[in-house]
């Protein structure tokens, strides 16, 4: 295939930039009538705005691109020539978005996003900025074979935006963050036209009771804040829908102004996870993300995010349809309840090491306390932090359902991930030594896909070799299980240190089992519980299966 | 109570290993010790405190190097078979590593200088997740140089995407 150019619009989408970002200089000079040295800041965007679109016009000049059998290849840049190709087995992702002067000349940013998740890093994303619509759908067919065909006919509807989501997405603590920009930005925009609002509230701050002043400065603060969420919420949001195609891939799309169409390959997808923010779970709250190789978790058009914040329940029986099972609905195993007095022992302790703390540098810096107050500090702070340890004892949880290893934890946000078992390549086990006295051990599955470690924490000791070979076939745990050594009895060519944990006993019972099952190549369970009771297969009448 | 029904890998690693971890831990307590004596001899004012520092460094430090090397390497072991590479580690917390090999990325043999002056290596076998490399620690070097080619081919071999 020939080297081709992106589509010649781009020059008009750039002239009409330039034309815009003139706006606040004309009004500032033919308007206002202001000096050049009160209206700086709009000369500064005018001279910025025609930087950047006659950059824009030499990008388009020197760029080309070619889609050849075996790969996507862009060009260009008129000081530094930069080149980039992906193969096109390694494509992840085809997505296209527009702003709102794009859309307005019927023109589409392409996205080609690459690369392997945690190892590489971010996601190598190609962009070709930008093509008619046309030729936009054109390439999207071509890259992506699987999630061709137009937008929605066939497609089966798997969610879409509600009204109601917004109230979900009012209640961030980026609500304050986004107040503060648009308020900083209104008071630049204020300077530009010579109105100092600063001013003018110290103004009216003079006389009236600062208490109310800051009261009503909270609130403004807070209903700003609010406004921009839910503007930006909606702008990105607006008409979401998430469909599955004929061809296998989940396509989500999206935007009020600027649409944004994302497609995900089903068959790259490992599971998904559903996280809960603990302060609003009682509203039902939820984030949904998928786990899949070759997205960044944290790129937020590109991927991973499969549903904007919204209810649990949509949440739920979307990842249900999506996986096609309902894994992420099904109760789990709790934690045991030496998990809980492992967590209230690190309370206490938290608690001391605050009091003590706390005291020590009141004593060094303002001298206000005494080592009396330890009665009511410590106590407080035992409060907080056992109240700490009961919620995330109770977020813990695990099982194995239909082909999922299901796993929950979290304190301050409670993620379930569902995460399909033959992603699983690779175990840690790991155990403290107050573990090892509690009975418990944290498990931890590694995958290519998604954060790349699914962690069960602090299950019961004896359930470990049991979830570690819960595989398709177990070959990846076995030399991992007691089996091995049930067979061969004693590790070869080491001595055996005298062992302290009562392993030998189990030893020798499971090793008749072990030879019971091994006849026809049955795996045989060897379970152990507290106490140091053996059960195996022989135990319940006949090996089980493992 | 808290055995877990995992069996131990067969072996154990290289003794010298206990030289190089305290070596190591030796040195690593040393250079905050030795700055925080040239603060003691130089800054008079902050003796009273200083001093107090001073001395729990130096009870650390020599409680770490005579304790965690001899316990590290009753804890420390590993083993390599055709189908998955299984390491256990650690002293205070112990963990356990398995990766199947059909899953195996890469194969490292690296010797750090105060390795080369010991005459040991440490064979890191990473997988496609970044939380999944397996490390074994401080084999003799010609034995990790032989696992490391062992592992190397067994991988070769076995067909796989690694995902």
């Amino acid at each position: 295939m020939t080297w081709l150019r992106l589509d010649r619009k781009v020059i008009a989408v750039d002239l009409v930039r330039a034309a815009i970002s003139l706006v606040p200089t004309a009004i500032a000079a033919g308007v206002l009538g202001l000096q050049p040295s009160d209206a700086w800041p709009a000369l500064v965007v005018a001279v910025l705005g025609v930087t950047r679109a006659a950059a824009d016009v030499a990008r388009w000049a020197t760029t080309r691109y070619r889609i050849t059998d075996e790969r996507v290849e862009v060009r260009g840049g008129l000081f530094t020539r930069k080149e980039r190709w992906i193969a096109r087995d390694r494509i992840r992702s085809v997505g296209s978005d527009a702003r709102l002067t794009h859309r307005l000349f019927g023109l589409r940013v392409v996205t080609v996003g690459a690369g392997l998740t945690g190892v590489a890093g971010a996601t190598a994303a190609l962009r070709i900025d930008a093509v008619s619509t046309t030729t936009a759908r054109r390439l999207h067919e071509l890259l992506d074979p699987a999630a061709a065909g137009p937008a929605q006919p066939d497609g089966e509807l798997l969610a879409r935006f509600r009204p109601s989501w917004i109230l979900y997405n009012v209640l961030s603590i980026w609500g304050l963050f986004s107040g503060a920009g648009l308020i900083w930005g209104g008071y630049w925009l204020g300077r530009l036209f010579g109105y100092d609002a600063y001013d003018h509230a110290r103004e009216l701050a003079d006389g009236a009771p600062i208490g109310w002043i800051l009261a009503v400065a909270v609130l403004g603060f807070a209903a700003i804040a609010s406004i921009g969420l839910v503007g930006g919420f909606v702008a990105a949001h607006w008409d979401f829908r998430l469909t599955r195609t004929a061809a296998g891939s989940l396509r989500t799309t999206q935007g009020l102004l600027r649409t944004t169409s994302v497609d995900r390959e089903e068959h790259r997808i490992r599971g998904m996870q559903i996280s809960q923010p603990q302060a609003w779970r009682w509203l039902g709250v939820a984030d949904t993300t998928l786990i899949t190789t070759g997205v960044s978790l944290w790129s937020t058009t590109g991927g991973a995010t499969i549903l904007p914040r919204g209810p649990v329940s949509v949440a739920r029986s979307t990842a249900t349809k999506i996986l096609g099972s309902d894994v992420l609905t099904r109760p789990l195993r709790p934690a045991p309840p030496a998990a809980l007095r492992r967590r209230l022992v690190k309370a206490f302790l938290w608690a001391a090491v605050g009091t003590t703390a706390a005291l020590l540098v009141d004593a060094r810096f303002t001298g206000r306390l005494s080592p009396a107050d330890a009665a009511w500090l410590f106590p407080t702070l035992l409060v907080v932090s056992t109240a700490g340890a009961v919620l995330a004892y109770r977020s813990l949880g695990h099982a194995v359902h239909d082909g999922y290893l299901v796993v929950r934890s979290g304190l301050a946000t409670r993620s379930t991930a569902a995460l399909r078992q033959p992603a699983v390549i690779g175990w840690r086990v790991k155990q403290s030594f107050f573990q090892r006295r509690l009975g418990l051990a944290t498990v931890i599955a590694t995958t290519a896909a998604g954060q790349g470690a699914y962690v069960a924490h602090d299950i019961a000791a004896a359930e470990v070799a049991e979830l570690v070979r819960a595989q398709p076939g177990g070959e990846q745990a076995e030399p991992f299980v007691d089996r091995r050594r049930v067979e061969r009895g004693v590790p070869e060519d080491e001595p055996l240190r005298a062992r302290s944990e009562p392993v030998r006993a189990d030893t020798v019972h499971a090793d008749a089992a072990g030879e019971a099952g091994a006849d026809d190549g049955v795996l045989v369970q060897v379970r152990r519980e507290p106490g140091d009771q053996v059960q195996t297969g022989r135990h319940a009448g006949g090996p089980e299966l493992g | 109570m808290g055995d877990l029904g995992l069996h131990p890998p067969r072996h154990r690693v290289a003794p010298r290993a206990v030289a190089w971890w305290t070596l190591r831990g030796v040195l690593g307590g040393g250079i905050p010790l030795i700055a925080a004596l040239v603060v003691f001899v130089s800054v008079e004012s902050w003796r009273p405190w200083l001093g107090p520092v001073l001395v729990a460094l130096v009870v650390l430090t020599a409680a770490h190097a005579a304790v965690v090397p001899s316990w590290r390497y009753r804890v420390h072991r590993w083993e390599a078979t055709d189908d998955a590479v299984y390491a256990l580690s650690g002293w205070f917390v112990r963990e356990w590593r398995v990766a199947p090999l059909s899953r195996v990325q890469t194969v490292d043999a690296t010797r750090g200088p105060l390795q080369r002056l010991l005459g040991l290596a440490t064979v890191t076998v990473t997988t496609a997740s970044a939380s999944g490399p397996v490390q074994l620690v401080a084999l003799p070097d010609a034995e990790a140089t032989e696992v490391a080619a062992r592992l190397t081919a067994t991988v070769g071999r076995t067909a796989g995407d690694a995902t």
